[in-house]
């Protein structure tokens, strides 16, 4: 706890040097000219619609990333030939510029399901690594266990693959959410989304309203870091056998 | 009497080099002119061409999206600066650091529809009703000159919301990032895009997008509005005054230049390109897009502060009314009569 107020001490003592030392309100404003604008945000009805409408598609990249992620890489554990016809693909997928082909994206989408599938280009690849790293971390005695017992596919996956790897999913769980926060804003300012964390940012930055851009940008960050707290607590908490065993 | 020879000549001789010191500080002195990348600095190319023309003078060309950094802070870089009017009401505008000399360019906006679509007039504008505009940067000058004609002209209009319905009796306005949005597969009916995209995306089409309308024709008395100024610095203006008017002065020369069938699109292109204070900067204009329309277009024309003062306080005030008075209004101090 200690630590981490430190740290957060040692961040404003950084914005602070900048702010001294670039002297442009324009550029770095102050502290306290952004506390002020963030009171006035969040006295705005519209701001809270902007942040769910965000945090669902958050919410919508992550899932879309996850199922898929698990489906493919399930199937390359229990038939290698998917696997290895995959692996191209997700290189493809993991290299593909996002950013660039977002405007090819709004073309075809809209402004609202675009940021939702640039999010996922990049955190599906992610999320299928991690799934896999996982699988293959299994111990191999369960899995001649599991042979020894004749226990078929389904069971396989379902009461011994999955189980196995939840600990580590859920460890990268966090974070993945907390990327895809970023993802997700940084889409919806290109894609010029209004009704969004990244829309504010946008207007804000047109209106030349620095200290409201740097606003959104701490309740960005702060989300993000709460994420990452929430679904730290809950690892600490769960899945002590796993942890035990190590 | 050769005493009082000696005396006289020495006083000649002091005066003399008094005089000379004068001039070295005079040339010696170098100021910089920062312009955003576009058709404020066409406005200004020649000048980057013919560095003789303003010697004490040097043009920088930067990224649009930066010019308030050398305008603003406690070290403000530009002794000169071209830069959005509202932008310059906004930062400038208590004329503190920096005074306005005139307006640069007039407005650069196009409406442009498909293929089909109706030409876009003083006296039909309410054909736009139920429809859906694109707009280019919907948040900064394009999209409040826009909202600003359409209340002028009592035409109900309002953001399109991602996944609203289109309303079918007000304008509905759609934001885009860039013009690679602006497509005649595009669910807008009409769009608001600057030049040079504007004249590039009816000749790329082929005609399935044309150029249907205009903002500059729309806006007040069809003359135009004031887009970008030109300001400089107090120190500038009060010290180096007769830099000032060379470089006021040199603005109409600027624009026949540009305008010259004896100037080329390349001469012009290298000219910015040779301005650019960020070499790897990719520029607006290239030898494709840039021709003798797309400068008619731009609508660069210097005019004076003095003369044009009341047009630009009438442009913010329309800008401000459709944006809650986010650009305020300057202190009369602010505009400079350069005479």
């Amino acid at each position: 706890m200690a630590i981490g107020l430190s740290s957060l001490v040692f961040m404003w003592l950084v914005w602070f040097i900048a702010h001294k030392t670039v002297k442009n309100e324009y550029l770095i404003p102050s502290l306290s000219e952004t506390l002020s604008s963030m009171v006035y945000l969040f006295g705005e009805s519209f701001f809270y619609r902007a942040l769910g409408k965000t945090l669902l598609k958050v919410l919508y990249s992550f899932l879309i990333s996850f199922i898929v992620s698990g489906v493919f890489s399930f199937a390359g554990k229990v038939f290698k030939p998917i696997r290895a016809f995959f692996k191209p693909i997700i290189s493809v997928i993991r290299t593909l510029p996002t950013m660039a082909i977002l405007v090819l994206i709004l073309i075809y989408t809209n402004s609202s399901t675009a940021p939702i599938i640039v999010a996922t280009l990049v955190l599906f690849p992610m999320i299928y690594a991690q799934m896999n790293v996982a699988l293959d971390s299994i111990d191999q005695n369960i899995i001649d266990a599991t042979k020894v017992q004749k226990i078929g596919k389904k069971d396989w996956i379902i009461k011994v693959y999955f189980p196995m790897i939840l600990p580590s999913v859920l460890s990268h769980t966090g974070s993945n959410l907390s990327f895809s926060v970023k993802l997700v804003i940084s889409a919806e300012v290109m894609a010029y989304t209004f009704t969004s964390l990244g829309g504010l940012m946008q207007s804000a930055n047109a209106l030349m309203d620095i200290p409201r851009l740097m606003a959104l940008t701490i309740v960005a960050i702060v989300i993000g870091l709460l994420i990452e707290l929430i679904f730290a607590i809950i690892n600490r908490f769960t899945f002590k056998w796993a942890k035990n065993k190590e | 009497m050769k005493k009082l020879l000696a005396l006289l000549l020495t006083f000649i001789l002091a005066i003399t080099s008094l005089s000379l010191v004068a001039c070295d500080d005079n040339k010696d002195v170098k100021l910089s002119l920062y312009a955003p990348d576009g058709a404020p600095a066409l406005s200004v190319a020649r000048l980057i061409d013919d560095k003789s023309i303003v010697s004490n003078v040097e043009v920088k060309i930067v990224l649009a999206n930066t010019i308030s950094a050398f305008v603003t802070g406690e070290e403000k870089k530009a002794d000169f600066a071209i830069l959005p009017v509202n932008a310059a009401s906004k930062m400038l505008g208590n004329a503190s650091s920096y005074k306005m000399l005139g307006v640069v360019t007039n407005g650069n906006l196009f409406i442009m529809g498909k293929a089909s679509a109706e030409d876009i007039n003083k006296t039909n504008l309410s054909t736009l009703i139920g429809k859906k505009v694109g707009v280019i940067n919907l948040a900064n000058v394009p999209g409040l000159t826009f909202k600003a004609i359409l209340s002028e002209n009592e035409i109900p209009f309002a953001n399109l919301v991602e996944g609203g319905e289109v309303d079918a009796s007000k304008v509905n306005l759609v934001g885009l990032t860039d013009g690679t949005a602006v497509t005649p597969s595009s669910e807008c009916d009409y769009f608001v895009v600057p030049e040079p995209a504007a004249t590039t995306k009816q000749t790329m089409t082929s005609g399935k997008l044309k150029i249907c309308g205009s903002l500059q024709a729309l806006y007040g008395d069809g003359e135009g509005y004031p887009q970008a100024v030109l300001v400089a610095k107090k120190s500038v203006v009060e010290n180096n005054l007769d830099i000032v008017k060379t470089l006021v002065n040199s603005f109409s020369a600027n624009e026949e230049w540009l305008k010259s069938e004896s100037t080329t699109s390349t001469q012009i292109v290298n000219a910015v390109k040779s301005g650019f204070l960020d070499s790897e900067m990719a520029p607006t204009f290239n030898a494709n897009n840039l021709n003798k329309t797309v400068i008619e277009n731009c609508a660069i024309s210097f005019t004076k502060a003095s003369e044009i003062k009341g047009d630009v306080l009438e442009y913010l005030q329309k800008i401000n009314g459709v944006s809650n008075n986010a650009w305020g209004t300057p202190d009369d101090d602010f505009f400079y009569s350069v005479n």
